[in-house]
């Protein structure tokens, strides 16, 4: 079960260090992107976010009263008993996620598009930096669904030969994500080689 | 075709050894002869006149400006007939070219001011002079002349409106008007040339064998025969015989020779510079005369009477008769080359034109003799003259009639061609429009006469209606006719359709016991399924081009699936079992980039050599058409004879096939089996009451000591035969495992039972990956697999290599593909608790679970689980890594399925950093590559984020660099960073900080913030 080869990031003593591409010791930063994306997808992001927690609200009243009032034998008493905790923790818990969360994520959700890359940042606990180069692109897709259309946002999104090289741009100004969609086409088009 | 014609007119001797056509026609059926029976023969070879207008023949149109042979008097000829007119009365040529003044021939004007066809107008208007001007004027000999030969058309009119002087050729090119035979129509117009029938596009034949004459410049080495030779060559244009017979001299042939060289595109190319060369030998040319023909290098030489001339001599004497049989002609063909397909000098032109004409003909073969089999129009047909090298395809020396075509052409062909195709579809004969659309200033060269006026593609033509039934065997490529698949796919087809449905039908037979109506709905089944085999067999048809490939099937409903041979990503060769008992093979050809099954082309049961050759010529198709870009090169090129060169990468040895029960799928194949087996006896159990009774009674009836041995025993016996069972189902997925390197692709073979063949393309091939397992671990054993784009689902197509020990694959993937050299980057250590937290911790959880429920159960198998996870993550933790070598990347992740991908460089699209909240904790990150093959990205998890950073940096530094914090530069803004902040650019500590004043939509400074973490270069994790 050893993994080999082993992992030489380390020369032996006396030998001459292999001739590494990256030095050890090597670190970098990547800066944020400069752009952010409307503020009004924090509204989006709020409204998303109160239907799901309503949802998932019901749902987990449902399970609750169901634990609470079914007779299976293999529920333990205390769960019987204090089944009504769980939405009551569960309401709370949506409460401070939709007070939270679309604040969080407009601070950490910004793009960039340069001169040969798209680069973004996403996420608000997990968070997610991406490059793709323009140049490798296939397609640009922006879309809006419907709350986004109430917003006045879109979705830029842009897909590559990987489908995990595909970066998708939330929130965006719908006329900004219009222009850009049609400038990187443009430009996508004119620069790409081969986009495997 | 040729009905149309009349019976011949005057006898000639010259038209009847043409009458017979390249292949023995009969008389009546050329156009010429039809035209002989309108027009008077032309008057005899030796016409001095002829001789100047053979020059112009020669020399082609005269063009804007000097030509060649422009007329040192400058007088030019503009456009039409008045000039011609009026040159005529002043006794000058055609083209103000007076006679005597040297230079240049004069022209004849042709019939269409009523003259009787063949006279020639210059020798009436002052014969006195033409005669000695001839002289001069005759580079060499006899001028080819026979333009004089009334010629398509009595509607020749001045050979050229306008233009000048032909080509120079020494003296006798006057001013001379070259044109190509028009239609009648004023010199501008170039008619059709060689045209059919009386409407005979003007002045062909002077003007054709003028302009040949330019454009293949003056017969090699050789006197010009004049029309002489082109006795036939006059008629040539238009068949008509005016073409006084006799052997023509040189310069016929020499026409003829050029001619003759043409269609060299057709073919496998005779090179141009073959030119004169087959000029030279032209020597057998019909006329007899040793005509230097010299073909212009290239050079196009006058080609009217010329066109005869190299008719002839592409064709041979007619049949039976002396001749040349036609050579091509290089420069013809190159001719024709600029005019797109259309190669080849006026043999195109006419045999373009009246390819073109054609679609309709149907097989060529139907024609009967006369050019070639030009079956494949393919060229053919729009491209004016698009003449492909069916037309009179050299070769044949001596008489070689139509089919192969090469008989005693000139004239005849011009004729035949006329009387086959009729006009040029588009209206010109190659070249025509040319002598319109081009001027002096673009030259006299035979070559400017063709060039590219016509817009044609080179190198491609559109396909003609016949191209799929046709053989086209000028081609490059041959055009192989529709193929049927083997006979024997009528058995393999119902056979294997048959296995699916045999069991249910068996059981449903034995239960229904032989019910009649079951065995007579059976029997139809079959009956259908054996018939839909037999309409199969009948209704495929596939066909190779020369870039696509067509599959034809379908009685009712038909469906034509083409792949253009570019698109070819592979071809795969596979027989199973049945099929190799019966000795036949399917072709799968992947069109596209993960494509489904529908949009593959796929021909079941082929032979199995047939399915060889497919494969080879396909991917050796592909190969040139990429390579080239264009669907014919060098004909002469020849398509790897035999087969390309093999390289034997990998054949596998006997031992490793034991490493089969180093795999847990095949480890796990008796057990597969015995749920199979299970899942039968459950859904026929409830069928066979009779049985399960029996098997119960049985049970109650035996000891019980028996039964628990039984049922202990056999598991067991079981586990331990499970490495036998592997080893058994391995050996037979991967009999005669063979890596082969062929034509830039990889090729693998494997299978037992079925035979499965693999074709990777080498350029589609981004890179490899080794994987293996801890039992392989063990062995150091690897698996080879391709990282290929385009592959789609079809996983289990890149799989390169069967397990085998390290160090022998690591010495194939460097012969065959490319070896990674450097090591892998160590992740840092809390990579390492994160591994273990991940792969504990799921597993506390469960046994926290079960102690709540107070299952016990659960309790002790979380508790197993979690101390075997102790290693397992350990193990994970190990094999992280990535790496770089300067051409490829590497990353490495997984421990139950250990892989370590390496990508080249040029494949790597992009990166992806994703970070959890407890990787921001700990600085980590995982840095996914993302390629545009294979899996679609290959993640280093839980990398150092600035240490991975700054590898993306190193690999591909243009797409990172500018996005990077600058050391140095950021001012030192202590940061609530603390040691343990991550380094990430912006902790959520810090959100308003520098965020503050940017705006939505104003870029800011970038690096004002997170100064605090760029401000001093954080070390690799490593250190931790």
């Amino acid at each position: 079960m050893l993994n080999s080869p082993a992992h030489d990031d380390r020369p032996e003593p006396g030998e001459e260090p292999r001739e590494p591409r990256t030095e050890e010791g090597h670190t970098a930063e990547l800066r944020p992107p400069l752009r952010r994306v409307s503020g009004r997808a924090v509204g989006v992001w709020t409204v998303r976010m109160v239907i799901g927690v309503a949802l998932n609200l019901v749902f987990v009243s449902v399970v609750a009263a169901m634990l609470a009032n079914l007779p299976l034998p293999w529920i333990p008493d205390w769960l019987s008993e204090n089944a009504r905790v769980l939405p009551i923790a569960y309401g709370i818990y949506g409460l401070l996620k939709i007070a939270v969360v679309p604040s969080w994520r407009y601070r950490v959700h910004r793009w960039e598009v340069g001169e040969d890359v798209i680069y973004t940042r996403a996420g608000w606990i997990a968070r997610a930096w991406q490059l793709v180069p323009v140049n490798r692109i296939q397609t640009v897709d922006h879309t809006q669904a419907m709350l986004e259309r109430v917003f006045d946002v879109a979705t830029l999104q842009v897909q590559t030969a990987s489908y995990a090289g595909s970066s998708t741009i939330e929130g965006l100004d719908a006329e900004e994500a219009r222009v850009l969609s049609e400038e990187l086409a443009a430009r996508a088009a004119t620069l790409r080689d081969d986009a495997t | 075709m040729n009905d149309e014609h009349e019976s011949p007119g005057p006898p000639d001797p010259e038209r009847e050894r043409w009458a017979r056509g390249p292949a023995g026609h009969t008389a009546g059926r050329y156009p010429y002869q039809w035209r002989q029976a309108q027009e008077p023969a032309a008057p005899e070879p030796d016409r001095p006149q002829d001789a100047a207008v053979s020059e112009r023949a020669r020399w082609g149109p005269p063009q804007r400006g000097q030509g060649p042979g422009a007329d040192p008097s400058g007088v030019r000829h503009e456009h039409g007939m008045r000039d011609a007119l009026r040159n005529e009365s002043a006794g000058r040529g055609p083209q103000g070219h007076v006679p005597g003044q040297g230079s240049g021939p004069v022209w004849e004007r042709r019939p269409e001011d009523g003259r009787p066809a063949g006279e020639n107008p210059v020798q009436d208007r002052s014969g006195a002079q033409r005669p000695s001007q001839e002289e001069p004027s005759e580079p060499q000999g006899a001028t080819p002349h026979e333009a004089r030969p009334e010629g398509p058309g009595a509607g020749m009119t001045t050979p050229f409106a306008g233009t000048d002087a032909g080509p120079a050729d020494a003296p006798g090119h006057g001013s001379t008007r070259w044109g190509p035979p028009r239609d009648g129509a004023d010199g501008g117009t170039p008619g059709p040339r060689p045209q059919s029938g009386p409407e005979v596009p003007g002045a062909y034949p002077q003007d054709a064998w003028a302009y040949e004459r330019a454009r293949w410049g003056p017969p090699q080495g050789g006197a010009v025969t004049g029309p002489s030779s082109s006795g036939g060559s006059t008629s040539r244009s238009d068949g008509v015989g005016a073409a006084p017979g006799p052997a023509g001299p040189a310069y016929g042939q020499d026409a003829a020779a050029s001619e003759r060289a043409l269609p060299t595109s057709q073919g496998p190319g005779s090179t141009q510079d073959s030119g004169p060369d087959s000029r030279a030998e032209s020597g057998a040319h019909s006329a007899g005369a040793g005509d230097k023909a010299e073909g212009p290098a290239g050079g196009q030489g006058p080609y009217p009477q010329d066109a005869w001339a190299y008719e002839r001599a592409r064709w041979g004497p007619p049949q039976g008769g002396p001749g040349s049989g036609s050579v091509p002609h290089p420069e013809i063909a190159s001719r024709g080359d600029e005019v797109g397909a259309a190669s080849g000098a006026r043999p195109q032109d006419a045999a373009a034109s009246e390819r073109a004409l054609p679609a309709s003909q149907g097989p060529v073969s139907a024609q009967g003799n006369g050019p070639p089999p030009r079956g494949e129009s393919t060229s053919r047909s729009d491209v004016a003259g698009g003449a492909s090298g069916a037309y009179p395809r050299e070769a044949a020396e001596g008489p070689v009639g139509p089919a192969g075509g090469q008989g005693p052409y000139p004239q005849d062909a011009w004729a035949y061609e006329r009387a086959r195709w009729g006009p040029p579809q588009g209206g010109a004969y190659p070249g025509q429009v040319q002598w319109q659309a081009q001027g002096p200033q673009n030259g006299w060269g035979p070559q400017s006469q063709w060039g590219n006026a016509h817009g044609v593609p080179e190198g491609h033509h559109p396909p003609g209606p016949r191209e799929w039934w046709t053989e086209e065997a000028s081609q490059p490529f041959t055009s192989e006719s529709g193929r049927r698949l083997s006979p024997r796919s009528m058995v393999v087809g119902p056979i294997n359709q048959l296995r699916s449905i045999l069991l249910p039908i068996l059981i449903g037979l034995v239960i229904g016991g032989f019910n009649p109506w079951l065995l007579a709905a059976t029997g139809a089944t079959v009956v259908m399924l054996l018939v839909g085999g037999f309409v199969t067999w009948q209704t495929l048809r596939y066909e190779i081009t020369d870039d696509r490939i067509e599959i034809r099937k379908g009685l009712i409903r038909r469906e034509r699936r083409t792949i253009p041979l570019e698109r070819i990503r592979g071809v795969d060769v596979t027989s199973s079992l049945l099929h190799r008992m019966l000795g036949v093979s399917v072709v799968h050809i992947e069109a596209a980039a993960g494509s489904m099954a529908t949009e593959d082309g796929k021909l079941d049961a082929v032979d199995a050599a047939e399915a060889d050759r497919l494969r080879g010529e396909l991917l050796r198709r592909r190969a040139v058409l990429t390579e080239t870009g264009e669907a014919r090169t060098e004909g002469d090129e020849e398509p790897a004879a035999a087969e390309p060169e093999t390289v034997t990468y990998f054949e596998m040895p006997r031992s490793w096939y034991l490493f089969g029960a180093l795999s847990l799928a095949h480890l796990l194949t008796p057990f597969a089996l015995l749920a199979t087996a299970i899942g039968l006896l459950q859904q026929s159990a409830a069928q066979m009451e009779a049985a399960t009774d029996t098997v119960v009674g049985w049970i109650d009836a035996t000891d019980r000591a028996l039964l628990t041995t039984l049922a202990i025993g056999i598991p067991v016996a079981l586990v331990l035969l499970m490495p036998v069972f592997a080893v058994v189902s391995y050996t037979v997925t991967n009999w005669g495992f063979t890596l082969k390197g062929r034509e830039g692709s990889l090729v693998a073979e494997r299978g037992l039972l079925t035979r499965r063949s693999v074709t990777l393309e080498k350029r589609r091939i981004r890179g490899h990956e080794l994987q293996d397992n801890p039992l392989e671990r063990t062995r150091s054993a690897v698996r080879l697999r391709a990282i290929v784009t385009g592959l789609g689902e079809v996983a289990t197509r890149a799989v390169l290599l069967p397990t085998g020990p390290r160090p022998q694959v690591a010495s194939v993937v460097e012969r065959a593909l490319d070896r990674y050299d450097g090591g892998l980057r160590r992740h840092p250590r809390a990579a390492l608790s994160r591994r273990l937290i991940r792969s504990v911790g799921p597993f506390l959880l469960t046994g926290a679970v079960g102690v709540a429920l107070d299952w016990n159960w659960l309790v002790i198998a979380s508790a197993v689980m979690a101390v075997l996870g102790v290693p397992l993550g350990i193990d994970r933790y190990r094999s992280l890594g990535h790496g770089y070598d300067g051409a490829y990347v590497s990353v490495r992740s997984g421990s139950l399925q250990r892989g370590q991908a390496v990508v080249e460089r040029s494949a790597v699209i992009g990166w992806t950093w994703t970070q959890t909240l407890f990787q921001r904790r700990s600085g980590l990150a995982n840095l996914q590559v993302t390629v545009g093959a294979g899996a679609g990205g290959y993640t280093a998890q839980d990398a150092s984020l600035p240490g991975s950073v700054a590898f993306a940096a190193d690999v591909t530094p243009a797409m990172v660099r500018p996005f990077l914090v600058e050391r140095g530069t950021s001012s030192a803004q202590p940061g609530p960073s603390g040691a343990g902040v991550s380094s990430a650019p912006e902790g959520p500590e810090s959100p308003t900080g520098p965020e503050g004043p940017s705006n939505p939509t104003a870029p800011d400074a970038p690096e004002r913030r997170d100064a605090h973490d760029g401000e001093s270069p954080r070390t690799a994790d490593e250190d931790r």
